[in-house]
């Protein structure tokens, strides 16, 4: 049936016709529409699968691996930090053998944190066994899909895929796309029955057992398996062929027979190279494409077999590996051809998008050469990106009055104008209004969520404080390595981690749970808008109950993680709830906090436009009512003694508070009455001094 | 030039990302400041800048609220005891918990003026011009006062013995204690004004050489009862009875005193009978809902033992020997409106029953003496050209019976329209703004809280004397009643635009606030969170 897809979309009608059992896959731009898809698919009962919202990357790979342990056919879907967080399972996955297909929509691994595809994250994973699949374009992307599954659980392969497409050039662009008929896909791809691995009390198996000296051979297994699939990636090729009328191979030659110039491409610049080819065979070039379609098993054959006549060979690169000259495919095609003395050129293009302009660019730069080069596309030393001009020395740097101006006055806020975020945010405001109480002596560690991506565009910064953004997950490791040097150095600044719900709750838990334990002297911001906003609103394990995200389409399901009680439980720890509705308050607790030797944490609850779905006028008094009908309670916390700052002389029902945000529109009334229990359980157990 | 290349990934002397990110061009709606009229204000038949002068209260400038006050009405300290207050039932607190204590509030800025001993002086340069002002009511008194201010020269012409009016012969000590009414016609003898008492002007044509002429003779004409014994000694018309206890002391009533009608004089009369030691009973032809009389004055009533009699009116005096020993009644029921707006009371037939008294006193109404002016002569506030004379009238001469407050209205009003004519000096326009709805007050910054109350004499106390008997409030109360305003379309500086802007957008300088239209992502916060409502959000041209 023909469809108008985006590229995450492709990736979802492929893994709903694969009938994928346990799916699991952590919010990353510009991955996260396809799990957001799944959701919904899987909602709608289109597909019969259990999605495990997790924590992180490391917990979706996780799930994937223990599912596919058990027998299930399972899915996950991430890009650039997600694939490096995870990098640990998959090494699991490969070593057990279990068949997952891992999409990655590619992109820039940061730091600096980048939205480009490039193909730094798939490619440097190119050791960890699983089978590379790059997509050109979103037909690719459900047909890959669906092979990529047989492939893997062929007996004689048994490893698990990537099967790459390219974040926001192809994840957010839409195309005709002929989606098969499942009947059709269900007599391709039988359901998945392993034999090597599974569940049963009565046939216990031990898996992943430690090695002493056999681990070589288990390695070796490995290797064969990529090596026998090469010729089973073409029997199923071959058999797609007769199924579905589409033909595809391990590489694509295009008009290679008569080549005397022959291009490489990965991904969808071979669509444009192939047009452009079309082009210069009119003027008599005689000129062709080889597209590597499957990096991993490397098609040396094939290479060897369409390049061998070429007279000049270019390969275009999307990723590199520091260290070596060359671009990583041409590192393997250089290999593949270390037999031939034929010229084999190398453009490194990076994430950069490339034009039908810039082909010819390169075509003609390469065709007046007959070195073998290597050299980056049109990217240099941006003299923005890391050059101060007129200075040699570093005291003449740090008199310049342009830092200078960013030194922040006496009284005036750490956090400028201009800052991205939504009209209405009130984490911003929070987060500002708590910098106002800290004057020039701030230091600031921060990491992935709303806040961190809109208050620098390179190469501005908003910050007037040292700002210090590492990655999603480590922000409480990186901010205890700063504590400690900051100490030996003797810097004298209060050291303040800016972190959203998401950080604290799930993905930087394990840091920020160790960081407390340490006992390191850090200010611990919590701005939380009960989701992760910054992907797009989907849950996180701040999100209250019934709440309505992207992976919690009926609502977020009970169980509530305290995040308090688990503060407390790390010893004398300094804890503040707080709104953004109540900011005199809020001050007082931030001034708390810099008095005390001791870690603290202070937890803002920040209303959210986009996210809570109101209109952003309504924010103050949404915050407002949340403290007036006590499903926020305003309390402090130090060595077991409990302080609730506000009580309401009146309180409100919480349907009050609950009806202004359209998260919650689709509670029944049975579950309004629930909530309204718990609130009043909650409020009583704060007031007897319980933690909540 | 030499370049140093910084590895890494940081941002060292970079400029502030608000000289690239103007987000300001997000916008579709941009908050814009727009001022609204207060309701208070508006309904004040005066247009006293009632938010205005309680704002200064509420900075603790009880004199600057006072200077406020006197710019529309020179008589706060009357009126903050007489008027009965029309503000305070608009006043949007009043939908909230409880209105405004306006009344109160303007009082307490008077006694606190009279305390520390403050007048005014004129500041205008003299004018050549001569205004005659005919009687020393409010409304002459107040004509008298702006154009003094406005350097004109003034002389007032009262008929009887003594200035004020109504205000000196009409309302009772215990409303209005004379020490107040002197010293804010002491305020307008200050600013140069001449007073001549006991010249009564018979013809306007005395007059001629003034440059205007104000006719403000008020109505002091009583209503006739025209039943049969009306003319016996002993019945006496209520304002009579009241200007002779005003001005003499003392005035000749009996013991068992029958006050017929339903407005203030009948009011005040039954009251003051009541304080010489007579018994009064009230009567009146409709019922409590039509009563003209002041809210307050009907309540008093029944605390001081005064009954009154509804739906009944008098239908003959009977007396024997010159002495009045009953009155006859017929009891009335309600039908069709009349003329006035109010239900038309018709006689029950057979329905007549007595009562023992000794005095009538009649209070049914007051109209104007014109006769100082031609008979054709129709009085208005914008003036009228008599045989060469510029005439100009006001107050009750105009309206009939009103209230203090549209007297000092229509003295001013004349005052405007006698310096336009004389000098072209403007009119004053009323103010055409929407009215500041309650649904616009974000009452979540006010907590609930009663009015403050004024305290007063008890009924023992009071009920043998003269004495005042509301007794005033601190100035300390008044500030924390000042705090109780919502300042309706008006900026209280509450700051909470300042606050809650996520952007920075909104900044303070000398007082007002400014929006940074190159940042402003037009979220609506500040508009939301205005206390006062004077935040809109207007789209922005496509």
């Amino acid at each position: 049936m023909e469809m108008f897809l985006s590229g995450n979309q492709c990736i979802a009608h492929g893994v709903k016709l694969s009938r994928a059992e346990v799916i699991s896959a952590y919010p990353i731009t510009p991955a996260t529409p396809a799990s957001e898809e799944l959701h919904e698919m899987v909602a709608a009962g289109e597909l019969d699968a259990d999605i495990v919202n997790v924590e992180s990357e490391l917990g979706a790979m996780g799930v994937c691996v223990g599912a596919s342990a058990a027998g299930c056919r399972t899915f996950n879907c991430t890009c650039s930090q997600g694939l490096a967080l995870m990098r640990e399972m998959l090494w699991a996955a490969s070593g057990m053998a279990l068949p997952v297909v891992l999409a990655i929509d590619s992109r820039e691994v940061g730091i600096p944190q980048g939205l480009l595809s490039d193909h730094s994250d798939s490619l440097s994973e190119r050791d960890a066994s699983f089978l590379q699949f790059y997509c050109e374009n979103g037909q690719e992307i459900v047909d890959s899909v669906i092979m990529a599954y047989k492939i893997s659980e062929n007996d004689k392969v048994l490893l698990p895929s990537f099967v790459v497409s390219e974040g926001h050039r192809m994840s957010h662009s839409f195309e005709l796309v002929d989606v098969p008929e499942q009947a059709k896909v269900d007599k391709f791809l039988p359901k998945y029955r392993p034999k090597h691995v599974f569940v049963d009390p009565d046939y216990p198996m031990t898996q992943g057992p430690g090695v002493m000296a056999q681990y070589p051979s288990f390695k070796l297994q490995q290797y064969q398996a990529m090596q026998d699939a090469k010729q089973v990636i073409r029997d199923v090729c071959k058999e797609f062929a007769q199924t579905f009328g589409r033909s595809y191979d391990l590489v694509e030659a295009y008009k290679t027979e008569d080549a005397e110039f022959i291009i490489v491409a990965i991904g969808s610049i071979a669509s444009l190279v192939r047009e452009k080819i079309d082009e210069y065979r009119q003027k008599g070039i005689k000129v062709g494409m080889l597209k590597l379609r499957v990096f991993r098993p490397f098609p040396e054959e094939e290479v060897k077999k369409y390049l061998s006549n070429a007279k000049k060979i270019l390969v275009i690169d999307r990723a590199c590996s520091p260290g070596n000259t060359r671009g990583i495919s041409c590192i393997e095609i250089k290999s593949a051809l270390q037999k031939s003395p034929v010229a084999i050129s190398n453009y490194i293009v990076s994430g950069r998008d490339i034009s039908g302009m810039d082909i010819d660019e390169m075509f003609a730069a390469w065709s007046k050469r007959d070195d073998e080069f290597v050299e980056w596309f049109k990217i240099g030393f941006d003299d923005r990106v890391a050059t101060i001009s007129g200075y040699d020395n570093w005291e003449k740097l740090l008199k310049d009055e342009k830092v200078q101006r960013q030194v922040v006055k006496e009284g005036e806020g750490c956090l400028g104008k201009g800052t991205a975020s939504c009209a209405g945010c009130l984490s911003l405001h929070a987060i500002r209004l708590v910098l106002s109480a800290f004057d020039k002596k701030a230091v600031i560690v921060n990491n992935s969520g709303c806040l961190s991506a809109v208050g620098t565009i390179y190469p501005l910064t908003g910050w007037k404080v040292p700002f210090y953004f590492f990655t999603y997950s480590h922000a409480g490791a990186a901010a205890s390595g700063m504590e400690v040097a900051m100490k030996r150095k003797g810097i004298k600044a209060d050291l303040v981690l800016v972190a959203g719900d998401g950080a604290i709750f799930d993905i930087g838990l394990q840091t920020f749970s160790a960081a407390l334990e340490r006992g390191h002297r850090i200010i611990y911001l919590c701005y939380d808008n009960q989701a992760y906003m910054n992907t797009g609103v989907q849950k996180s394990g701040s999100t209250p109950y019934g709440a309505r995200t992207k992976t919690t389409l009926a609502g977020r399901p009970g169980r509530i993680k305290n995040i308090e009680q688990i503060v407390a439980a790390h010893g004398d720890v300094y804890i503040a709830t707080a709104s953004s509705a109540y900011p005199e308050d809020l001050l007082m607790k931030v001034k708390k906090a810099r008095s005390l030797d001791k870690p603290s944490f202070i937890h803002i609850i920040c209303p959210c436009p986009p996210g809570w779905e109101y209109d952003p006028a309504l924010g103050i008094e949404i915050a407002r009512l949340g403290v007036e009908t006590g499903s926020v309670i305003l309390y402090e916390y130090e060595n077991g003694k409990l302080t609730v700052n506000y009580i309401p002389e009146k309180m409100k029902p919480v349907e009050e508070y609950l009806k202004k945000q359209g998260r919650f529109h689709n509670l029944t009334k049975a579950q309004i009455a629930e909530i309204q229990k718990q609130v009043d359980e909650n409020f009583s157990l704060v007031r007897s001094g319980t933690l909540v | 030039m030499a370049k140093v290349y910084i590895r890494g990934a940081g941002i060292h002397a970079a400029d502030t990302i608000a000289l690239m990110n103007k987000t300001g061009s997000w916008r579709y709606f941009r908050p814009v400041h727009e001022e609204k009229m207060p309701p208070c204000n508006n309904a004040c038949p005066a247009g006293n800048n009632i938010q205005g002068f309680i704002k200064l209260i509420r900075e603790e400038k009880p004199l600057d609220a006072w200077k406020l006050i006197k710019e529309t009405s020179p008589f706060p300290g009357i009126c903050g005891r007489v008027c009965p207050h029309p503000c305070e039932k608009e006043c949007n607190r009043g939908k909230y918990d409880e209105a405004m204590a306006i009344h109160t509030l303007e009082r307490l800025v008077a006694d606190y003026a009279i305390s520390e001993k403050v007048t005014e002086k004129s500041k205008a340069a003299q004018r050549k011009e001569k205004i005659a002002i005919v009687g020393s009511g409010p409304a002459g008194l107040s004509c008298a006062y702006f154009l003094a201010k406005d350097g004109y020269r003034v002389t007032v012409f009262e008929a009887l013995p003594e200035i004020g009016g109504m205000l000196r012969v009409g309302i009772p000590k215990y409303r209005l204690p004379r020490r107040i009414l002197d010293k804010e016609i002491a305020d307008i003898k200050a600013l140069g004004v001449t007073f001549k008492t006991g010249a009564r002007i018979k013809d306007i044509n005395e007059l001629k050489e003034y440059d205007a002429v104000f006719v403000a003779t008020g109505a002091h004409v009583s209503g006739k009862l025209h039943v049969p014994g009306e003319d016996e000694a002993a019945v006496i018309s209520g304002t009579e009875f009241l200007r002779q206890l005003n001005l003499d002391g003392k005035a000749k009533i009996g013991k068992n005193v029958i006050v017929v009608g339903g407005g203030n004089t009948a009011i005040d009369a039954a009251r003051s009978a009541v304080r010489l030691g007579s018994k009064a009973t009230i009567v009146y032809r409709r019922t409590r809902d039509e009563m003209p009389a002041v809210e307050e004055e009907i309540e008093a009533v029944g605390k001081e033992g005064i009954e009154i009699i509804y739906l009944a009116a008098p239908t003959k005096i009977i007396a024997q020997d010159g002495k009045i020993k009953e009155v006859e009644f017929v009891r009335m029921k309600l039908g069709a409106p009349d003329a006035s707006g109010r239900k038309r009371p018709i006689p029950i037939e057979g329905s007549t029953f007595k009562m023992k008294a000794d005095t009538v006193i009649t209070a049914i109404g007051e109209s104007s003496d014109l006769s100082l002016l031609p008979k054709d002569v129709k009085l208005t506030e914008k003036g009228v050209n008599v045989k060469g004379i510029q005439v100009f009238g006001g107050g009750d001469a105009v309206t009939g019976a009103g209230r203090v407050v549209d007297a000092i209205a229509s003295g001013r009003r004349a005052a405007r329209f006698i310096g336009n004519v004389l000098h072209g000096t403007p009119v004053e326009e009323k103010q055409v703004k929407e009215l500041a709805p309650y649904e616009e007050i974000n009452t979540a910054y006010f907590p609930r809280q009663a009015a403050v109350r004024m305290p007063e004499l008890s009924v023992a106390k009071r009920i043998s004397n003269f004495s005042e008997i509301s007794r005033g409030i601190a100035v300390e109360k008044g500030i924390i009643e000042a705090k109780r305003c919502f300042s309706c379309g008006v900026c209280r500086e509450c700051n909470n635009c300042l606050y809650f802007c996520p952007d920075i957008c909104v900044s303070k300088k000398d007082g007002t606030y400014e929006f940074d239209y190159e940042f402003c992502k037009g979220c609506g916060i500040c508009s939301h969170e205005c206390c006062t409502g004077v935040i809109r959000m207007v789209q922005e041209a496509q």
